[in-house]
């Protein structure tokens, strides 16, 4: 019986200990307790919340400890544990209630607007809620990391809300594409190929809503290994083709007048649509069908399921490599040029051994003495999402303009450029976007209330002597210490018209001369290049 | 104990120790110099170039509309009148969103005066279908499609950056190149930083732009966290010092007319157009054009569906930049081209969409001194199609030769920095050249002599005469006073030699004959009487 089997046929609780036994026994990870500095590095890559008082909890954990803490058990996707994600239908009240029709297909133009304007306030709505999700998260022992993990997987699965000629995915089927990448982040990325492949809003941006024998669309069976699996060289023309047709006859069901067999906004199989001749794909050969064999349970099961089993075992290792230089770059360093093949072989190794396990994939980063090295931190330029959230948590404020900020500087979250995604590294940052994020950097540093302001301060230790408090202040929001003469300056601008040793009465008293430097501290702050960096 | 003592130099110190700080330069500030003195040519061209991100269906753009194997391939096709013909023949027509509703008669008005070239055919060997790998190759400049080979800048990033010598101490004053737009594309990126900016609104980007100079100078060092802080530092300082010189620009310059822009991308050629009016130094302007990708409902009838869409805002926006241009006096210095990722396939799918292609057309656009007009290259063939049913693509047609004619003609680059930039030297393809007049080069004698009719007037039996310096494809037309087209006379390629042509136009009235060579026109006008 081969390891992979024992793993993926055991289902008790005791699998989790199985995977810990399993990768302790390939490498030793980074022993000891965490620094405060380790703690910060493992916080700002894996949530965008990061305070100093989190920092402090993590620091002197145990790495394993701290990891597990941030992964939780990694079994969001049992029905039993349901209750753990966010279930938008109380902020979203219209979660289950389609649309009338597709707005393209509205002869009337009043109709047609009218309808538009219902999907784009609730994409509004959803985004809105999506942020607010980010904003909120908590890390403790009953709360692990969501976000961050969920949107990297966000950032492989691509979708567009606008897409082909002015077409609007239903925010519904977004919602319910989003819930189950939060589900499935530390599960196996087999499993979530299989859910995204019969994902509703996948069946209708990839055109597989289309598809029928006879006339099958390339769209989906393309990006699907290009984009989401293994990547271009590991396929040929032949496989796509043959692909696009064992992929005909599914549906979803986004509009009332559309019939949803299955309920709206859940997948169906149309048989007459589906192609039922043999395919092969990657040299294997799935049979043709007959009428009786020709059903939404068959044809799920020994087509759809079997192509992603079929996928995973003949391009193993492309996969593997493939995802886990994508893990690399979100989580590590996301410089297409400086890809570590050696590291990324050994997050491969990991994955294959595990069944494609990502939670497994994480303990191990997270856990590696490589993960700490110096020359690993402060790399990362921030995204537009991590950069205005960090602001936001470190700040107190709840930016009601976050959507439009992010838009300004490329990160509008579902609507990326493309189905390829952004680019990243620094792709974030060009005459155009940087001086956005200065300019609504400085709109949230302006909404600070009273409270928020001097509870900035507060919040970094050793806050009632101003030389302190800015060197600790500078290693909280800077991923590296600043030069001396840098920190002057911060220093110099905190203490304008105020005397470094009145400094604690100003601070008791909150005064204006005070509150107003610190306004602009944190602005300085803000389009200071460290900052942009974590 | 000197600073520079605490500076890390190893990696793997763990974590415990507090980085020490980083060095920074003493007294960084860049030098702001004009760019003929930071090695660019002293010349004042400016080249456009308009990326159709997706896959434009060349074959949807410029066709064979009476072909009957299009038709077949292809429901969606436009019938002959529904499309527009083109004049030199080759039975390909326009797309009519190329012309339609466009000022000064569009994409065939550009034709008509040699201000347009169509490159038939081209892409690269073994062209990839992945639009993203295809399109860092083309803006890379790189022909290869092994994943495995990371391609991390742009043929123009390159050769700007081998200019800029003392980069980033010295500086150009205005931007070199400008991305109307968000972003920077890889085409413009080197390995010294990104060698244009973005630029989506001047005012704005003046107003945002103020006090992002960091008030500190850069740092020293050769690991990735100094690298990236740099780069961000560059950045501020770009804003300020760029949003400065391109408001100044923007505020003295102005349009000839309104382009009544329906959507950004065509408000970015006013944009250019208003820059380069008002003084601003930038030699290259990139603008990109998403939705080419025509998987679903490609086309239903000339101008409803996402190809005819798309497509015609390009051509009007091509179009009214042109004559804006011209307006305001700047057109000499103006050259251009169209590229996509891929063409599409040739046979439509079951969505009346298309699939990824391979080979297509680009458009290249300019004043008419700058290029050659006209069709180019090999049309596409509809009977040998490549094994994944794609237009085929011949090696000469790489488009690679199309850049290095740009870096030739338009950046004055010589062979050697044709080569560094490519790493193997590429022929230039020729469709640009400094212009060379039709008469001297064809037509020995010049315009009004050169063609000669006799006797005229004649009661209907006379003769065309003229002599060809050069073998050349020419046609040979009469028209009547009125416009109309009354017969052809000649149509194919000739040796040189002196030539004669009967008329033999018997009804009465006033005639023009016109000899088209590659997309120039040479008139002469006669009459036949009683």
């Amino acid at each position: 019986m081969k390891r992979r089997d024992f793993l993926f046929a055991d289902t008790s609780t005791d699998k989790r200990v199985k995977d810990d036994i399993l990768f302790q026994a390939v490498l030793a990870p980074k022993k000891g307790v965490l620094t405060s500095e380790d703690a910060k590095h493992l916080l700002k890559r894996t949530t965008y919340n990061v305070s100093q008082a989190l920092i402090d909890k993590f620091t002197g954990m145990d790495v394993s400890d701290a990891v597990d803490m941030i992964l939780g058990d990694g079994l969001d996707e049992l029905p039993e544990n349901e209750d753990r994600l966010p279930n938008g239908s109380d902020s979203l009240g219209w979660i289950g209630d389609p649309i009338e029709q597709n707005p393209k297909t509205a002869g009337d133009v009043t109709i047609r607007g009218k309808l538009e304007g219902i999907l784009r306030n609730r994409f509004k709505e959803f985004v809105d809620w999506l942020i607010e999700l980010k904003r909120n998260e908590v890390i403790d022992e009953n709360n692990s990391s969501k976000e961050k993990f969920s949107d990297f997987l966000s950032t492989i699965w691509n979708i567009e809300f606008t897409y082909d000629t002015d077409e609007f995915l239903p925010p519904n089927l977004l919602y319910k594409n989003n819930y189950t990448l939060r589900k499935l982040r530390f599960s196996s990325y087999k499993k979530i190929a299989e859910e995204m492949t019969l994902d509703g809003a996948f069946l209708l941006y990839q055109s597989l809503n289309l598809s029928t024998k006879g006339n099958p669309n390339e769209n989906y069976a393309r990006e699907l290994l290009e984009l989401f699996t293994m990547g271009i060289g590991n396929y040929n023309e032949y496989n796509i083709r043959e692909m696009s047709k064992l992929l005909t006859g599914w549906r979803t069901a986004p509009y009332k007048q559309m019939g949803a067999p299955n309920g709206y906004f859940n997948t169906y199989f149309v048989p007459e649509e589906h192609d039922v001749e043999e395919k092969i794909v990657f040299q294997k050969s799935f049979p043709a069908r007959d009428q009786d064999s020709n059903n939404e349970f068959k044809v799920r099961e020994e087509e759809v399921m079997r192509l992603i089993t079929v996928i995973f075992e003949e391009r193993a290792d492309a996969i593997a490599n493939f995802i886990m230089t994508k893990v690399y770059k979100f989580f590590v360093y996301s410089n297409p040029g400086a890809i570590d093949e050696t590291f990324i072989n050994q997050l491969a190794t990991v994955f294959k051994d595990n069944d494609f396990n990502l939670r497994a994939v994480y303990k191990f980063l997270f856990t590696s003495d490589y993960f700490y090295e110096d020359r690993f931190r402060g790399i990362q330029i921030k995204t537009p999402v991590e950069f205005f959230l960090n602001l936001q948590s470190e700040t107190g404020v709840s930016y009601d303009q976050t959507r439009i900020a992010l838009l300004q500087t490329d990160q509008e979250i579902y609507e990326p450029i493309n189905v390829a995604g952004w680019l990243g590294h620094r792709t974030w940052i060009s005459t155009n976007t940087y001086p956005y994020r200065a300019t609504h950097a400085r709109s949230i540093v302006d909404r600070m209330s009273q409270e928020n302001i001097f509870a900035y301060v507060t919040n970094i230790s050793g806050s009632t002597e101003a030389e302190t408090f800015i060197n600790n202040l500078s290693n909280f929001v800077f991923p590296k210490a600043i030069a001396p003469d840098r920190l002057a300056y911060l220093k110099s601008v905190l203490l304008v018209g105020i005397e470094e040793s009145s400094f604690a009465d100003e601070l008791a008293n909150q005064s204006d001369t005070l509150r107003t430097n610190l306004i602009e501290l944190i602005k300085q702050i803000t389009i200071t290049p460290d900052y942009h960096l974590t | 104990m000197k600073r520079r003592d605490f500076v890390k130099t190893s990696a793997g110190i763990t974590a415990g120790v507090i980085a020490a700080p980083y060095i920074m330069k003493a007294n960084h500030k860049p030098t702001f110099k004009p760019a003929s003195e930071l090695g660019f040519d002293d010349d004042d061209n400016i080249t456009i170039i308009i990326e159709l991100f997706g896959g434009h269906d060349g074959l949807n753009t410029i066709y064979p509309a009476e072909s009957a194997k299009l038709h077949e391939f292809r429901e969606f096709a436009l019938e002959p009148e529904e499309s527009i013909k083109i004049e030199e023949g080759l039975g390909l027509y326009y797309h009519p969103s190329l012309v339609n509703n466009i000022v000064d008669d569009g994409f065939r008005g550009l034709g008509n005066t040699g201000r347009l070239a169509v490159i038939e055919g081209v892409g690269y060997n073994n062209m990839t279908m992945s639009h993203f790998r295809s399109r860092d190759i083309w803006h890379s400049g790189i022909n290869n499609t092994d994943p495995k080979f990371p391609l991390l800048d742009g043929w123009l990033g390159r050769f700007i950056a081998s200019k800029l010598t003392n980069y980033p101490e010295e500086v150009p004053d205005h931007p070199i190149a400008v991305s109307m737009g968000g972003t920077i594309p890889l085409a413009l990126k080197s390995e010294k930083g990104d060698m244009g900016i973005a630029l989506i609104n001047p005012e704005v980007f003046f107003n945002q732009g103020a006090g992002l100079k960091p008030p500190y100078p850069s740092m020293v060092g050769d690991d990735n966290y100094t690298k990236e802080n740099n780069f961000l530092h560059t950045v501020g300082l770009q804003s300020e010092q760029y949003s400065k010189a391109i408001y100044e620009a923007y505020q003295s310059g102005q349009n000839s007319f309104d382009y009544k822009s329906e959507s950004l991308f065509e408000k970015a050629f006013e944009t250019i157009s208003r820059l380069i009016n008002g003084g601003l130094k930038t030699k290259i302007f990139y603008i990109g054009r998403n939705f080419f990708d025509s998987h679903v409902m490609q086309q239903i009838g000339p101008t409803e569906g996402q190809h005819p869409l798309y497509l015609n805002q390009v051509a009007r926006s091509v179009s009214n930049f042109m004559k804006d241009a011209s307006n305001l006096g700047f057109e000499k210095r103006i050259t251009g081209y169209t590229f996509s990722e891929f063409g599409r396939r040739v046979k439509q799918n079951g969505s009346r969409g298309t699939d990824h292609g391979a080979g297509s057309m680009m458009f290249v656009f300019g004043h008419f001194n700058n290029l050659q007009g006209g069709i180019q290259g090999t049309p596409p063939d509809l009977d040998v199609l490549d094994e994944n049913d794609n237009i085929r693509v011949r090696p000469e047609e790489d488009f690679r030769r199309i850049y290095s004619d740009f870096l030739k003609y338009r950046f004055a680059a010589t062979d050697t920095e044709i080569e560094n930039v490519f790493g193997e030297y590429i022929d230039p393809y020729e469709v640009l050249r400094a212009y060379v007049s039709v008469e001297d080069d064809y037509i020995k004698g010049g315009k009004e002599v050169g063609l000669s009719v006799y006797p005229n007037p004649s009661m209907g039996k006379s003769k065309l005469a003229f002599e060809l310096k050069k073998a050349t494809n020419l046609k040979l037309l009469v028209y009547s006073y009125d416009g109309s087209f009354q017969k052809e006379i000649a149509n194919g390629f000739i040796q040189a030699g002196n030539y004669t042509f009967d008329l033999n136009i018997f009804k009465l009235g006033m005639y023009t004959a016109v000899l088209i060579i590659k997309g120039r026109r040479y008139s002469t006008k006669f009459t036949v009487v009683r």
